[in-house]
């Protein structure tokens, strides 16, 4: 019987050297790496200068604008994560930032011009709604798709590298999956950082995983309508919530004038 | 590269130009040894270090006419028949070289040139003289100049002599004298060129068979020879060609302006049916292209491609980045895309490649205006968009005065540079100012329209049926009436409403009242 009690041996027994508490093994190996080739990630400091959306509430609750050189993502909110057609106010967000950015006509301390380029999926950007929203249309570039999801990525990395944008949306109504290679979303990341360039990403489909971003939620938003029920009746406007930084600010928005059909 | 000089002091102050005479200013003349050779290895570049010959003529006249050093290495010699240089090397590549390959690197020479000097004649096919008097501010010596037109034409993918003379002729002469940069100082020609073989001259061959009879067998010897009686005894030809032998020369530089027309050529000797290689080949030509035309501070404006077809036929395909682009993989990206649209029916045995020239584009900024992008890096950058999304789907966003159900244009990105920004694309549209913290509700359309299927009660919708967007609706706005293209095959008519569906948001519709079709065309966001 006592043959049968066979003793586990623990694993420094094993002849694998002294066991090493986890907090020293990752410092040995991080001392072992060249220098530089590491480095935190983390949240956004107070100091990191700020591209301001256009929009007082949006801009204290973000703290100033979005983040300079990093990614911005611009979630629907509510809880609403599904592809489809869910009012949430990113597009009125998005094109308020670009506008503030292409009507920009003083000096800037800005190296860059006021020059915004839309990288847009789905071919899903209203030139009407752009201009309401008072964007200055010469200066916004725009990528029209429909793309691919590879196309989308490569566009945008290469908008980015060329340095030569303040701003740049990303918008995807319906993609990319979250099934994206995250490599794909650092290259963006590290080319934001290294030209500067602040980066909207608009889109429902995934919910993290993207080193460095800055995440903002937006919406639902429902209508105010007035006017009788009927022909009489028309919509003025929506209004809807938008949160970052653990802040919620309220946003109004209104129809722009002229908004005339044929 | 060897540099030979008799006497320094060519670059000084050249004599007095008069009528009917030599033109005593300095000139250089750039040779390419064995054109046809090297015009071959520029458009195929694999064969560099192999041994190859290219031959002349045809049929049972077909003679090797130049070896690169690999094929005079086996034992490959001009002169030879094709079956004998084969039987001494079985693993000799023989080639004939196209008329139009030959031609690109001629004109590749003389876009150097031009580079160089507003004075570029072309001459015997082969070389190019160059009108560099004046140019010691720019080039201290003859060798600097030389070792700049050295590396400038390498660059174009040729290797070339040069020569520095007072004349035309005896520039070339320099040149033909010995390879890297030779100089003929002024004064010393004729001792520069004493030992040169009697056919640098290049004289008719009746006059060099008989100069040979009568024993003389270099140019010094020729110029030794008695001036009296010359003209009686050998002709006229032979009085000019004396006096050049000592140092005499009276060619006229002709220049000639420069060419347009930039274009490349290759000819293979079998076919290609993969796209992969053959944009491989027109990498290499677009980048012999680039530098041409960037030498005369241009930018390729416009790419015209023609495909030659194996056994026969052509194949054009044409392209045209955003903007003036030197980038060759922006332009390269574009002919791919162009070529999957529309590929060649038949395998590629060749292909010519001409580039129409623009001004690259310029910016000029303002001193108190916002800052400019580069344009040149801007140019790029479209073309590698373009080459992604297509050349339909690049630009500025335009909202046309008649829409309709028009969702709106595109017209090509070219912001105004300097100054406030008060350009509008659409001059019948003003740009009015939103109030601040109270933003203008966007439309995010749908493309395609998303179809619904609709219940109403008398014109008002009540509920939708579209997939995602199925819902009750609690607030409706509409109808709007329009009709549009009324005099066309097509007519529209219809109406739009606003709608609001519970827990979904709030949607554009469109109600076609001619297929009574609903379509959701946008959502509010």
């Amino acid at each position: 019987m006592r043959g049968a009690l066979r003793r586990h041996r623990t694993m420094p027994e094993r002849g694998l050297g002294k066991f090493m508490p986890a907090q020293e093994a990752i410092a040995k190996v991080l001392r072992e790496l060249p220098p530089g080739m590491v480095r935190w990630g983390g949240g956004v400091k107070e100091d990191m200068p700020r591209l301001p959306s256009g929009l007082a509430s949006v801009d204290r609750a973000l703290g100033g604008g979005w983040v300079r050189g990093r990614l911005n993502v611009v979630r629907p909110g509510g809880g609403l994560f599904a592809e489809g057609a869910a009012s949430t106010g990113r597009t009125t967000l998005a094109l308020a930032t670009v506008a503030e950015v292409t009507r920009t006509s003083t000096l800037s301390t800005s190296r860059k011009g006021p020059l915004a380029a839309w990288v847009d999926g789905d071919a899903s950007l209203d030139p009407e709604s752009a201009r309401k929203a008072g964007v200055d249309l010469a200066h916004l570039l725009w990528v029209r798709g429909p793309l691919s999801q590879r196309q989308w990525f490569t566009a945008g990395d290469e908008i980015l590298a060329s340095g030569l944008f303040r701003l740049v949306v990303m918008g995807f109504q319906r993609g990319p999956t979250q099934r994206v290679d995250g490599a794909n979303w650092l290259r963006l990341a590290r080319d934001a950082e290294r030209t500067r360039t602040t980066v909207l990403v608009v889109n429902p489909g995934f919910a993290g995983g993207i080193p460095g971003a800055v995440f903002a939620s937006v919406g639902p938003v429902s209508g105010v309508w007035s006017g009788q029920a009927g022909p009489g009746m028309l919509l003025d406007g929506a209004t809807g919530e938008f949160s970052a930084n653990d802040r919620d600010e309220t946003m109004e928005m209104e129809i722009g004038d002229g908004f005339g059909i044929g | 590269m060897g540099i030979r000089t008799s006497i320094a002091g060519l670059m000084g102050n050249g004599d007095d130009v008069t009528t009917g005479r030599v033109k005593d200013g300095d000139y250089a003349c750039a040779i390419v040894p064995g054109m046809a050779l090297q015009a071959l290895l520029r458009s195929e570049p694999d064969y560099r270090g192999k041994p190859l010959a290219v031959i002349r003529g045809a049929g049972s006249h077909a003679r090797i006419h130049l070896v690169t050093k690999a094929a005079m290495a086996i034992g490959v010699r001009p002169g030879m028949t094709p079956s004998q240089a084969r039987s001494v090397a079985p693993g000799i590549y023989i080639r004939d070289v196209d008329a139009g390959v030959v031609e690109a690197a001629r004109m590749a020479l003389l876009d150097v040139a031009h580079s160089f000097s507003p004075g570029v004649e072309p001459r015997n096919g082969d070389s190019v003289i160059l009108d560099v008097g004046g140019m010691n501010g720019l080039y201290p010596s003859p060798t600097d100049m030389g070792v700049a037109l050295t590396a400038a034409c390498a660059h174009a993918g040729l290797s070339i002599r040069i020569g520095f003379a007072k004349g035309p002729r005896l520039a070339r002469l320099a040149a033909q004298s010995g390879p890297g940069v030779s100089v003929f100082a002024r004064g010393n020609e004729a001792l520069a060129m004493d030992p040169l073989p009697l056919t640098a001259l290049e004289p008719p061959e009746n006059l060099l068979a008989r100069l040979k009879r009568l024993g003389i067998r270099t140019v010094g010897a020729f110029a030794r020879l008695d001036t009296r009686g010359l003209g009686i005894r050998l002709g006229p030809e032979a009085m000019d060609l004396h006096d050049l032998a000592r140092g005499i020369d009276h060619c006229r530089h002709n220049p000639q302006p420069p060419s347009e027309s930039f274009q490349e050529k290759v000819a293979l000797d079998y076919s290609l049916d993969n796209l992969e290689p053959l944009i491989f080949m027109l990498n290499g030509a677009l980048d012999r292209l680039a530098v041409r035309i960037e030498g005369r501070r241009m930018a390729p404006s416009g790419i015209n491609l023609l495909l030659q077809l194996d056994p026969d036929g052509f194949h054009p395909v044409r392209v045209v980045p955003p903007a003036p682009t030197s980038d060759v993989r922006s332009l390269v990206a574009l002919i791919r895309l162009a070529l999957q649209k529309s590929p060649p029916p038949r395998p590629v045995q060749g292909f010519s490649v001409r580039a129409d020239a623009g001004n690259p584009v310029a910016a000029q900024g303002s001193l108190f205006g916002p800052p400019v992008p580069d344009p040149a890096q801007m140019a790029i950058l479209l073309g590698r968009l373009t080459a992604i999304a297509g050349t339909e789907n690049v630009g500025s966003p335009n909202v046309p005065p008649i829409r309709g159900r028009n969702p709106g244009t595109i017209v090509p990105f070219s912001p105004p540079t300097g100054g406030r920004m008060t350009r509008q694309v659409n001059p019948t549209w003003t740009t009015q100012p939103p109030r601040k913290d109270r933003p203008v509700l966007a439309l995010r359309r749908f493309l395609p329209p998303v179809e619904a299927t609709v219940a109403q009660e008398g014109t008002r919708p009540v509920s939708i049926k579209g997939g995602p967007l199925s819902g009750k609706v609690i607030h409706s706005a509409g109808p709007w009436y329009t009709d549009s293209s009324w005099w066309t095959e097509s007519p529209q008519a219809g109406a739009y409403y606003d709608v609001e569906i519970d827990g979904r948001g709030m949607f554009r519709m469109w109600h076609d009242l001619v297929d009574d079709l609903w379509a959701v065309e946008g959502v509010y966001d």
